[in-house]
Order: structure tokens, then C-alpha cells, then sequence
């Protein structure tokens, strides 16, 4: 009797996991990744300035047959003004995708451009391009965040290539 | 002797153990963290310490190319400053003649050295190669076009009408 109790306390013993070693991974891993951790998450926005051809290549016109909207995107003081261009299409009915939108408190309407531009994409979906125009005074700030509108509205692309104006001889 | 029987018949205490589940659970959070913020490829950059760059929604990765610093006080290509600025205006650049300016003389250097680099590595020293270099572009987020459009005009000049925007992820 004495003995089937002293062989179930033997068999109760609390076992530890010896810890050390995962300690001393931990303290080699957490100082090598707080040196390689980074506190600033840097990106890149592709762009490009238009530049004068100087080729006489004749591909450099390709007709496509879907119809594309190139839009312009003026940034003026106080308002945006959104023109769209094509060969392909009469002039009245790029008219009717002109829209200008004025300034509220100071701030430029980026949810009225992105219906704007959405409402183009809608009707022309191969369009891809399009043509930023700041004023001489916009800030860098502004023309980041109009082409972040540009790009891309509630998870729907929209004009992907963004080229900021300026004619390079 | 009689003190140190005493001593010596005392019950001995339990050697004391530190109980390192607590600092387990911290180290865990921590590590786990840290990998959560671990740069896939983490790179220094020397950017003056008045530049703010602007926020962003793009998740385009940069690709590492000719650095172009345009901040308030000066301009810098890679770690070299080639033109300071005063009151937005750019004093060592006459657009009139921007070739003979000396931020045009360094892009169009590292132009011409990025340019023999690829046709030594074209594929049976063809000579040709594809000219697709790009500028990344660090520019401070309250300056205004009119003095972005100069640098980035003459960059164009020097062969880099492709820009990549610095941009920092939106938080």
C-alpha cells in the first residue's frame, strides 16, 4: 500500500520546461531585427515628363481600335479643371466630360474628380492616360494627393499613367 | 559553536526561482512586432532633416536609381549639393541655358555612366540598350511646381524624363 503511494507521488512530479535557451534566442533575435526594422515605409510614384520627339519615326502614331480618353487635370488656385481629349471623338461630347470644380474651404473637391474621372473610365474603359497640369504655385503636397485620385477611386483603377505637363525642347 | 550549529540545523530555504513566463509573453510580442516590421530590403537614406516628404496611397516599390533631393535650402544629387534655392527660386540655374548648369553636368554624368553600363551588359554587346532610366525623386512636400518643373526639366535634358516620386505609405 505503502508503495502504490509512493510510486503515484513519483509520477505527480510538476516537469519545467527549461526556458533558457528560447530566452537566449530571443535576446540575439530582438536586437538584430530592431536594427534591420524600419520606421518609415518609402514608395515611388512612376511619372514621367512628356518630351518633344525628334524622330520622324511613323510608328510613333499607332491607331488602336478602342476608343481612349486621354483626361487633363488642371490645378489651379481655386479649382480643378478636368478636360478630356481624343481624336477618336467629336468635340461636343468630350465638352459634355468638362467639368470644373471650385474649391471648398480652401480645399480641392478630390471625391467630386474621382466621380468625374470614374464616369469617364465607365464610358471608356481602355482610357489609362492622364496629363496633370499645375499651376506654377501648387504645392508638391496637392499633386501627390490628385494623383493618388487619379490612379485609383475606392479600389477602382482609374487612369493609371499619370505624366505631369512640361515640354522639354 | 553553539551559534553555528544553529545556523547549520536551520531548515534550509527553497532556492529561490524567477518565475520568466512574464518576460516570455513580452518577448514574444515584441519579436513578433519587430518581424511584423521587418524592411524587406532596408535602405538609408540621407535626407535633409526640414524635408518632409508627402503621404501617399501608391504601394509601387522604388527601385533604386539616380537620388534627387529637392528640399527647401538645396538641391543634391545623390550626396553631392550642385544648387541651393532661395525663396523657391534655384540661384545656380539659368533655364535660359540649363546645360551649363552644374546639376545638369552631374545627370547627364550619371546618365552616360548608367547608359555604358547597360550596353556592356546587353545581351552579345549588341551596342543597343534600352534607355528607360529614371530619376527617384525626393522633393519636399510644401514646395511649390513652379520649382519642381525646373529640376525636372532639366533632368529630362540630361536623359531622365522617367521619375519615380518618393513617397512616404500613408499611416
Amino acid at each position: 500500500m505503502a508503495a502504490l503511494g509512493q510510486r503515484r507521488r513519483t509520477a505527480e512530479l510538476e516537469c519545467e520546461i527549461d526556458m533558457v535557451p528560447i530566452m537566449n534566442m530571443f535576446l540575439v533575435l530582438i536586437p538584430f531585427l530592431l536594427a534591420s526594422s524600419t520606421t518609415l515605409f518609402l514608395n515611388g510614384i512612376n511619372t514621367s515628363v512628356p518630351v518633344m520627339a525628334q524622330t520622324s519615326e511613323p510608328a510613333a502614331v499607332e491607331k488602336k481600335s478602342e476608343v481612349k480618353i486621354t483626361a487633363t487635370v488642371k490645378l489651379q488656385d481655386y479649382q480643378l479643371v478636368l478636360e478630356a481629349t481624343s481624336d477618336e471623338i467629336a468635340e461636343n461630347k468630350l465638352k459634355e466630360m468638362d467639368t470644373t470644380l471650385k474649391n471648398t474651404n480652401g480645399q480641392y473637391q478630390y471625391a467630386q474628380l474621382a466621380t468625374a474621372l470614374l464616369r469617364i473610365k465607365d464610358l471608356y474603359p481602355n482610357s489609362d492616360t492622364l496629363i496633370l497640369m499645375p499651376g506654377e504655385r501648387i504645392i508638391y503636397d496637392r499633386i501627390v494627393k490628385t494623383m493618388d485620385v487619379a490612379r485609383a477611386f475606392e479600389g477602382q483603377t482609374l487612369f493609371p499613367n499619370v505624366v505631369i505637363s512640361g515640354q522639354v525642347k | 559553536m553553539a551559534l553555528g550549529n544553529a545556523l547549520a540545523n536551520r531548515p534550509k530555504a527553497d532556492e529561490p526561482t524567477i518565475n520568466i513566463t512574464s518576460m516570455m509573453d513580452m518577448f514574444t510580442i515584441i519579436l513578433f512586432f519587430l518581424l511584423s516590421s521587418y524592411g524587406s530590403k532596408p535602405v538609408e537614406f540621407n535626407v535633409d532633416k526640414n524635408m518632409e516628404l508627402p503621404e501617399s496611397s501608391a504601394t509601387f516599390d522604388y527601385s533604386n536609381s539616380v537620388k534627387l533631393f529637392l528640399s527647401d535650402s538645396s538641391i543634391k544629387v545623390e550626396e553631392e549639393q550642385v544648387a541651393s534655392l532661395k525663396n523657391g527660386q534655384v540661384l545656380e540655374l539659368d533655364m535660359n541655358k540649363p546645360k551649363s548648369s552644374y546639376l545638369y553636368i552631374k545627370l547627364k554624368s550619371f546618365h552616360d555612366k548608367q547608359l555604358a553600363k547597360a550596353k556592356e551588359n546587353s545581351p552579345q554587346n549588341s551596342g543597343e540598350s534600352k534607355d528607360d532610366f529614371h530619376v527617384l525623386f525626393f522633393c519636399d512636400r510644401n514646395l511649390p511646381y513652379k520649382t519642381m518643373s525646373n529640376i525636372m526639366k532639366v533632368a529630362a535634358l540630361a536623359g531622365y524624363p522617367n521619375f519615380q516620386l518618393a513617397v512616404l505609405e500613408k499611416s
